[in-house]
């Protein structure tokens, strides 16, 4: 059948001679318009790769984070486990006499042969139980040798009880400080780590992994009833009750920084696709609804276009923060943003409104929320800015070091951010300006969360007052589009934070 | 200036100015390819930018079993085609017994340079401009045509036969204005 057109192959050669080597200069602007193009995808490539990257810094952070707060948890606990021990004013002469019998054996044997009490040895507690229940007892007054004669006096030849009894012998009888304070050691004038140590060394039959792991000694006070624990001197050397201590602080901060919305096509394709044109209706009227946006650049009609708002331009945000220093290095702290984040795209789509008469530009915020009442119209390429509006209510952990008067911290968290509006105007005014909320008819979600990292110092200036200085990452872990939508969004945000905060201590 | 190979190798690499070369190369003749398948230069710039895009968005899959040039020729020519798809559906399908009927007597081409060829075909119905471009100047056959634009080949032929008989009709007027 092709051949019908046989006879004019003549007529067709003619036509394809004259353009064999036909040449035509194109304008210098296409060339641009590659460049800028091929930049942009290399952008966009380089945020792929980033999102690698940023996800393995986001992991190392967490790792980091975790272990911190294990850490300060672990801390914590066993500080709290020697601080219920030593933090036991109140001790039954029962409850001492009951605990000693848990302790080692061999103590028990090698002070019992120095004391040469063999023969009792079976009815006698052992020597920490001799320390602290009779032969301490026995320097602390009549009452307790009123109570065990007996063996008071059979221990009056162990050299541990006679340090301890010398100890103890400095301390003047009845004095009521001692029925008050529990921490101090049998000795009240002189240093309770050495003392306390001093009498570790009296004690032949006990070790020092021993002494640390004991309750400590007991010592009676000037009522009967009662016996107080002389503290493991590890114990007293770290007053983590104190330093533990929540501080409160609040402040304010601005930010400035680089935003990128980063849409991306819901298909697979990153690459520009000439396809992606509105269908034609039987009614002789395009669809807009079912455009399509690849590689950036949505088509809204086969030769023009309205690219998606990827142009990052200068971003700021400002807001309070307020948090809790829980211990020396692990901060927890939330706050409340509002940010307005620029970028730029451009298009020679206007979107006319025929209630209003007003001309609007039109951008992929809005391309899918053309109705009725409005057509679309050519115009000539004009460049718009967006700006999107952001509340963020961030949720963060910090890890801190201390250097004098800075700080150093790594901080990673979540955020919610709702979606107020984004404001497109046309950066020559030619277009009236539109704003896109989020709700039923937007491609915006109410609220969308994202995940934050950032690291900096605080610097206390003065007082309680610190400023703050801290590079801060955030990145999408939801979509600000809908899923229902054409195009996805996952924004993110590379900024410089400054505040200033105030510690309540 | 560096051979088709140093081209293509530094465009694999994203080397500018390689891709630049490569653009400066051929964008005068693919430039002419895109004037014969549009309505204006505007357009045909466009189309030339996205073609040129693909191209190096696509270089690395250039297996160099033809020229570049016509690989490049092959990826302007299909990017001309999404351009202008819409506008090919749009147009009636005639019956081949009245393509046979249309455009039975030849006319002179020789004697028009390229540019006034080019306003002749740009002149031309969309459909009728596409498939003349196809069939007269790029060689395909209907069957390949028809396949390329997703219509039947009764319509390739159909569209062709009608642009024949309009480019006659316009080379006539012409001829007619130019002799007096």
């Amino acid at each position: 059948m092709d051949n019908q057109y046989q006879p004019y192959s003549d007529y067709e050669n003619q036509w394809k001679k004259p353009f064999e080597q036909a040449e035509m200069s194109p304008s210098k602007d296409v060339w641009d318009k590659i460049d800028t193009a091929l930049t942009r995808q290399e952008s966009g490539a380089y945020k792929k790769r980033f999102v690698f990257y940023r996800a393995i810094a986001a992991a190392c952070l967490l790792c980091l984070a975790a272990l911190s707060v294990w850490m300060v948890l672990h801390d914590h606990q066993d500080t709290s486990q020697q601080l219920s021990r030593s933090d036991q004013p109140h001790t039954t002469q029962d409850e001492a006499l009951q605990k000693p019998q848990d302790t080692d054996a061999s103590a028990s044997t090698s002070a019992s042969a120095d004391s040469n009490i063999d023969s009792r040895q079976a009815q006698e507690p052992a020597a920490s139980q001799m320390y602290a229940g009779e032969t301490l007892a026995d320097n602390f007054g009549a009452p307790k040798k009123a109570q065990h004669p007996g063996k008071a006096s059979a221990h009056a030849d162990n050299k541990a009880s006679t340090a301890m009894r010398q100890t103890a012998a400095r301390q003047p009888e009845g004095d009521a400080g001692w029925a008050t304070n529990s921490y101090l050691p049998a000795t009240k004038s002189s240093n309770p780590i050495t003392d306390a140590a001093r009498a570790h060394h009296a004690l032949p039959a006990v070790n020092s992994e021993r002494w640390h792991a004991m309750p400590g000694a007991f010592a009676l006070s000037d009522r009967d009833d009662l016996m107080y624990k002389v503290p493991n001197p590890y114990a007293i050397v770290i007053p983590k009750a104190e330093k533990d201590k929540p501080v409160f602080f609040a402040g304010l901060d601005v930010s400035g920084g680089y935003f990128d919305p980063n849409f991306q096509s819901v298909s697979s394709s990153g690459q520009a696709n000439a396809d992606a044109s509105p269908n034609l209706l039987e009614s002789g009227v395009y669809d807009y609804n079912a455009l399509s946006g690849r590689n950036n650049a949505l088509y809204a009609a086969p030769e023009r276009v309205a690219y998606a708002e990827n142009t990052p331009k200068a971003s700021f945000s400002y807001g309070m923060d307020m948090g809790v220093q829980l211990t020396r290095h692990l901060s927890v702290q939330s706050g409340l943003d509002y940010g307005r984040f620029n970028t730029a795209t451009s298009s020679n789509l206007g979107l006319n409104s025929l209630t209003s008469g007003e001309r609007y530009p039109v951008t992929i915020s809005n391309i899918s929320n053309i109705s009725s009442d409005q057509s679309i119209s050519y115009t000539d390429r004009t460049t718009l800015t967006s700006s999107f509006e952001l509340l963020t209510v961030p949720l963060q952990v910090g890890y801190h070091v201390f250097f004098d008067k800075l700080q150093l911290f790594l901080s990673s968290g979540v955020a919610a951010n709702f979606f107020l509006n984004n404001r497109i105007s046309d950066t020559k005014g030619a277009l009236s300006t539109l704003n896109v909320q989020a709700g039923a008819e937007s491609i915006y979600r109410n609220v969308f969360y994202s995940g934050v990292i950032s690291g900096g110092i605080n610097y206390n200036v003065i007082g309680n007052y610190l400023i703050k200085i801290a590079p801060e990452y955030s990145f999408s872990i939801t979509d600000m589009t809908k899923e229902s939508a054409f195009i996805s969004s996952r924004p993110f945000l590379f900024g410089m934070d400054v505040g200033i905060i105030y510690q309540f201590k | 200036m560096h051979d088709d190979k140093a081209l293509i190798s530094g465009c694999i690499k994203g080397d500018r100015t390689m891709q630049r070369q490569l653009y400066e190369q051929f964008a005068s003749q693919m430039l002419v390819v895109c004037m014969r398948y549009s309505k204006s230069k505007d357009d045909a710039q466009d189309i030339l930018q996205e073609a040129f895009i693909k191209v190096f968005n696509h270089i690395e899959h250039f297996r160099q079993e033809s020229s570049l040039g016509f690989w490049i020729k092959r990826i302007v020519i299909n990017t001309a085609l999404n351009y202008y798809r819409k506008g090919v559906y749009l147009y009636p399908h005639y019956d081949i017994e009245e393509v046979q009927h249309v455009g039975a007597e030849d006319v002179e081409i020789s004697k028009y340079n390229f540019k006034e060829l080019l306003s002749l075909l740009q002149s031309l119905p969309q459909g009728c401009q596409t498939i003349f471009n196809l069939y007269a100047i790029e060689g395909y056959k209907h069957r390949e045509i028809a396949e390329m634009l997703h219509i039947n080949e009764g319509t390739s032929k159909s569209q062709y036969a009608r642009a024949r008989s309009l480019l006659k009709e316009m080379i006539t007027e012409k001829g007619e204005m130019k002799h007096g």
